[in-house]
């Protein structure tokens, strides 16, 4: 196991790499399950009549289904301990057939998968901001697998919104391509000026996964109807999760704090979207 | 580099005081559960449409989940097992019932395979850092499956069914008993845990939509992710012992030291899969 052991740096890049080489293979082989869900949902937005549904999802193409976050449109990022995040109040408006304000133009699942989208491209652009910040020397000596966490996460993040997005594009409505606003001017905005350095980025990026991880456990305890769009809901959670945990880990804390996920600072639907 | 242990037992108790906060809002929705579960029994049980809509795709799942797990365990799963398992359930009782049961075994099962790895030779005496920091991961996870399992059997108790002392016996049987002869490495600990985590969170990600009961579905919800946070850090951990650095396995560890796919070995998918997942009976109470 440790034949190798001599100086700082044992392992070797290329281990590591291999390790993951069939990572792009393995998520291929999560889609199915994705794309069965995202018709299921369709289906029985179909149903309802609630939208002009052209085609169902069985019919979107990978491409489709993940290019299409490519009209997500940047803008801020984290929250943590923004004062208005209740999960009760998430619960009040989540409702089928319940309508939203503030920029949020969907009903019902609709408008929990409008949320979705805007808090994942929330998450993208902060991701982006700090990796510029990264690039232009502002956050000092950036640990590599720091960077690596924040460019894999991004592109997670890319990859569901893009999955929300596509049920709102198969609803015959637009994407969401703004971000939370609520969030990104009470939080992100502020927040991510006081970021110094990496761990100061870590810290901000764990308030936005654990915020995010909280929103969609709020939205299938409480506020999710279709069994489709529950189980979207259900194969992003654990990956926010574990982003969470990964960065407990590099910020020197218990990597799997609680046995029991929560919805603390859960974002409710009266969020601004844009 | 040394770990602090002190640092690190603080940790861990920071950590349990939160999750009994957790665990004191999980317990509330039990309560709903019976509620719930009241409720639909009053409305005539459960729906045919529903319970066939169910077990039709429980069994699509297990025609891929199954041999992605055999190869995964690296243990011959056989064509006969293989049939029974996609056969419609077996069990009598609600297949809410049945799927609280089988989540509860699967808890079952995974504190029974890490209390028998902890007590391996091997992983008795791995250096520090990687030694300690690895059993205090297994001791803090043992107790978090202990919660699970609780969790899970309230639920079922409160739906009426019967709680599950027991193992899941198909994986114990097809999976764990095979692999244990194989497992001469902490490294290898290290995977087959990851495995049994992996087959715990998918198990849960599909019951959370497939479930009918409200609070059932908000307990496997919050578990589910806990599972998959276990499996990030084994993968993390496993990938360090592979690459032939167990001094990096450390709280905090040393950041500027980690290689770059470090930070994103622990995480190798944008959305969860659910080819794992086990069959919701396989694990009911008979």
């Amino acid at each position: 196991m440790s034949k190798r052991r001599s100086g700082e740096m044992q392992i070797s890049e290329r281990e590591l790499v291999s390790m993951t080489g069939d990572l792009d293979e393995i998520h291929r082989a999560t889609m199915p399950a994705l794309h069965d869900a995202a018709a299921e949902w369709s289906e029985q937005l179909h149903d309802q009549g609630v939208a002009t549904v052209k085609a169902v999802a069985r019919t979107t193409s990978r491409r489709g289904f993940l290019l299409s976050a490519g009209a997500v449109s940047l803008g801020g990022l984290v929250l943590a301990a923004c004062g208005k995040s209740s999960a009760t109040t998430a619960t009040t408006t989540g409702g089928a057939g319940t309508t939203t304000g503030n920029g949020n133009p969907f009903t019902g699942d609709l408008a929990v998968a409008a949320l979705a989208a805007s808090l994942e491209n929330l998450a993208v652009a902060t991701y982006q901001a700090g990796l510029d910040a990264a690039t232009a020397g502002k956050l000092g000596a950036v640990p590599p697998a720091i960077a690596t966490f924040a460019t894999t996460a991004q592109k997670q993040h890319k990859d569901h919104a893009a999955a929300w997005n596509s049920i709102i594009t198969n609803a015959g409505k637009s994407a969401v391509s703004g971000v939370d606003l609520t969030v990104k001017n009470a939080v992100v905005t502020p927040g991510f000026a006081a970021v110094k350095d990496a761990a100061g980025l870590a810290k901000f990026a764990l308030g936005l996964e654990d915020a995010a991880a909280a929103t969609y456990l709020n939205a299938i305890q409480n506020a999710l109807t279709s069994a489709g769009a529950i189980k979207i809901a259900a194969t992003i959670q654990p990956v926010e999760m574990q982003h969470a945990a990964i960065l407990h880990f590099v910020l020197g804390d218990y990597p799997v704090p609680d046995s029991f996920a929560k919805t603390d600072g859960a974002r409710p639907l009266s969020d601004m979207i844009g | 580099m040394s770990i602090d242990q002190g640092a690190l037992r603080s940790l861990i108790e920071e950590s349990a005081d939160l999750q009994s906060d957790a665990l004191r809002t999980t317990t509330r929705g039990l309560a709903d559960v019976v509620e719930q579960g009241q409720e639909r029994r009053a409305a005539g049980g459960v729906d045919p449409d529903e319970t066939r809509a169910y077990h039709m795709e429980r069994r699509h799942l297990l025609a891929t989940g199954l041999k992605g797990m055999g190869a995964l365990a690296g243990t011959a799963v056989g064509v006969g097992l293989y049939q029974m398992f996609t056969q419609p359930a077996f069990a009598d009782s609600a297949m809410d019932v049945q799927a609280g049961q089988t989540a509860a075994s699967i808890e079952n099962l995974a504190i029974a395979v890490y209390t028998k790895a902890a007590g391996l030779p091997f992983m008795k005496n791995i250096p520090a850092p990687a030694g300690p920091t690895v059993v205090a991961f297994v001791t803090q996870t043992i107790q978090q499956h202990t919660d699970h399992a609780k969790a899970f059997n309230s639920a079922v108790t409160a739906l009426g069914g019967k709680a599950q002392t027991g193992l899941d016996m198909t994986v114990y049987n097809g999976v764990v008993v095979p692999a244990l002869p194989t497992l001469k490495t902490p490294l290898d600990v290290v995977k087959f845990a990851a495995t049994l985590e992996n087959v715990a969170a998918e198990t849960y990600a599909a019951e959370t939509a497939a479930v009918s009961d409200k609070m059932l579905r908000s307990t496997f919800s919050s578990i589910m992710g806990v599972e998959a946070q276990h499996v990030a850090v084994l993968n993390a951990v496993a990938a360090l012992l592979a690459g032939g650095a167990p001094q990096l396995i450390t709280i905090p560890p040393p950041g500027d030291k980690l290689p770059a796919a470090a930070g994103s070995v622990g995480f190798p998918n944008s959305f969860y899969g659910l080819d794992m997942a086990r069959p919701a009976a396989e694990g009911a109470v008979q």
